[in-house]
């Protein structure tokens, strides 16, 4: 009777057996399974750290990289003297780049920002650095000199900034020191911020960073000139 | 244990693996000088810097008249060398100051732009003044200033004054928590996977899953960025620069990829291990 009874378990485990061992094309699938379900959250996981990486390339080799044409016009990089030890003056000429050319850098210490500056704007050459509007005064010239970047590279930390906070803009003719005097934030067809001014002011802007999908609303700040150094040569 | 459970397991188990050997690789390129200093030396980057300084002296000689065998006899491809080393070993060591810009040793090349100056105002029977020592100076700073610019075939200074080494500083120690604390989970979880219930699996079988994705996800970018000399395409006008920014970014995908064939071969391995289960 015993012997029956271990019989009866055996049988009944061999069944369980049967049932339950998994075919080879199972057990080739679920590493391809695995591999696929990871692989696909390391590319969404990298979409951002990838997208930094690519703007710090960007900034530490600017001035160095080439960039061939591109849309009927040349991204031009340029050497922008940051440690102009020369004469200068108060007043002085702006020096009119032309489209897609570097012809500052945006410096601001508090918010570690060091970004190549390119005079016009499109999808490009905002990949490229901070963009500034070919509608908008040169630096150094009266009126508004609106520059805008994309949140999720050049401008991050651009909601960091204070009233009262400094920045440089180094260009090719000069260098001019800004405070923040005022924190804006705008429709993205509100033109208010973006007009010509009677003031001598800076504007910077950027979309307000959303998880998905690009924002209506734009966030910057609007600064005033402290200081103006153009280059004596 | 049934399937569901052993999938999750082997997925965080890949997570980690990756974690490991993702952070291990980070640490090792931005706490250790050595990477860069070994580029030196098998890129010739100091040939090709002091190629580059003495193709620039060559043509300043046109609007400046200084012969560039002045500078040239004292910026000698040992001096580049030994400055370049200097200025990664000082970087590294200083990541996270702001105002610790290195400065190469130009008395040598001070000395001997003065004694030309000074060579050339006695042969013209030239006083020397306030005008000559205006224009000694800024012949001096302008030479060293583009010196540096052509020893830092790194970077350091521009990385240095946008916030990017001070960003790095900051994230050493999370990466070397990030391996120590992956490491330690991934062997937790192979044990829990080896010594869990014996099942038809195969005690390895899940783990070799885990080895062979992280494996896979190493090697296709490898491969791809190798196959296609991804970095290569990058037109970097300075010569010296290029040869070290696409030394860096090969090695690193030499490594990222070395490690994805281990892990996936390992993988494998443990796969078919389950394959050939003994029925007891």
């Amino acid at each position: 009777m015993k012997e029956n009874k271990r019989d009866k378990t055996e049988n009944e485990s061999n069944e369980i057996i049967a049932v339950k061992t998994p075919s080879v094309i199972v057990k080739i699938a679920l590493p391809v399974f695995i591999f696929l379900l990871c692989a696909g959250i390391v590319i969404l996981c990298s979409m951002r750290p990838y997208e930094k990486l690519q703007t710090y390339l960007n900034i530490a080799f600017m001035g160095n990289v080439s960039v061939s044409d591109s849309d009927g016009f040349e991204i031009k990089q340029n050497e922008i003297d940051t440690n102009y030890t020369g004469k200068t003056s108060d007043t002085g000429e702006a020096v009119m780049p032309v489209f897609g050319e570097q012809y500052a850098i945006l410096s601001c210490d508090k918010i570690d920002l060091y970004v190549p500056v390119y005079w016009g704007t499109n999808t490009e050459l905002l990949e490229h650095g901070a963009c500034q509007s070919t509608s908008s005064s040169l630096a150094g010239a009266e009126n508004n000199s609106v520059i805008s970047a994309h949140v999720n590279t050049f401008f991050s930390d651009i909601k960091n900034l204070e009233v009262g906070d400094s920045l440089t803009l180094y260009t090719t003719y000069g260098k001019f020191t800004y405070a923040v005097s005022e924190l804006i934030e705008f429709e993205n067809n509100n033109k208010q911020y973006v007009i010509p001014t009677e003031d001598e002011r800076l504007t910077l802007y950027t979309c307000e960073m959303q998880v998905f999908g690009s924002s209506n609303k734009r966030v910057g700040v609007v600064c005033h000139p402290t200081e103006k150094q153009f280059y004596e040569n | 244990m049934k399937i569901i459970p052993k999938i999750l397991i082997a997925v965080v188990l890949n997570f980690c693996i990756l974690g490991t050997i993702i952070c291990s690789l980070g640490y090792s390129l931005l706490h250790n000088p050595d990477n860069c200093v070994e580029l030196i030396s098998s890129q010739s980057l100091d040939e090709k810097a002091h190629k580059s300084i003495e193709d620039y002296f060559n043509e300043q000689y046109n609007t400046t008249a200084v012969p560039a065998k002045i500078y040239t006899d004292i910026i000698t491809v040992d001096w580049v060398r030994k400055e370049m080393e200097n200025n990664i070993k000082h970087t590294y060591s200083n990541l996270g100051n702001k105002d610790a810009e290195y400065k190469p040793d130009y008395t040598g090349l001070e000395e001997s732009i003065s004694a030309f100056f000074s060579d050339y105002a006695k042969s013209i029977n030239y006083n020397p003044d306030e005008a000559y020592e205006k224009k000694l100076n800024e012949t001096i700073e302008k030479a060293e200033s583009s010196i540096n610019s052509k020893l830092d075939v790194f970077k350091f200074e521009t990385m240095r004054k946008a916030g990017i080494l001070n960003k790095i500083d900051k994230i050493i120690p999370l990466l070397n928590a990030g391996r120590i604390i992956s490491g330690i989970a991934s062997v937790i979880l192979i044990i829990v996977l080896i010594l869990g219930k014996k099942n038809v699996w195969g005690r390895i079988y899940w783990t070799g899953c885990s080895f062979f994705s992280v494996g896979l996800i190493l090697m296709i970018p490898g491969i791809f960025l190798i196959a296609t000399d991804y970095f290569s395409a990058f037109t970097i006008k300075d010569s010296a620069i290029y040869s070290a920014f696409t030394g860096i970014m090969n090695n690193t995908t030499n490594t990222i990829l070395y490690s994805g064939i281990v892990c996936a071969a390992i993988g494998i391995i443990a796969i078919v291990s389950g394959f050939f289960k003994k029925k007891n």
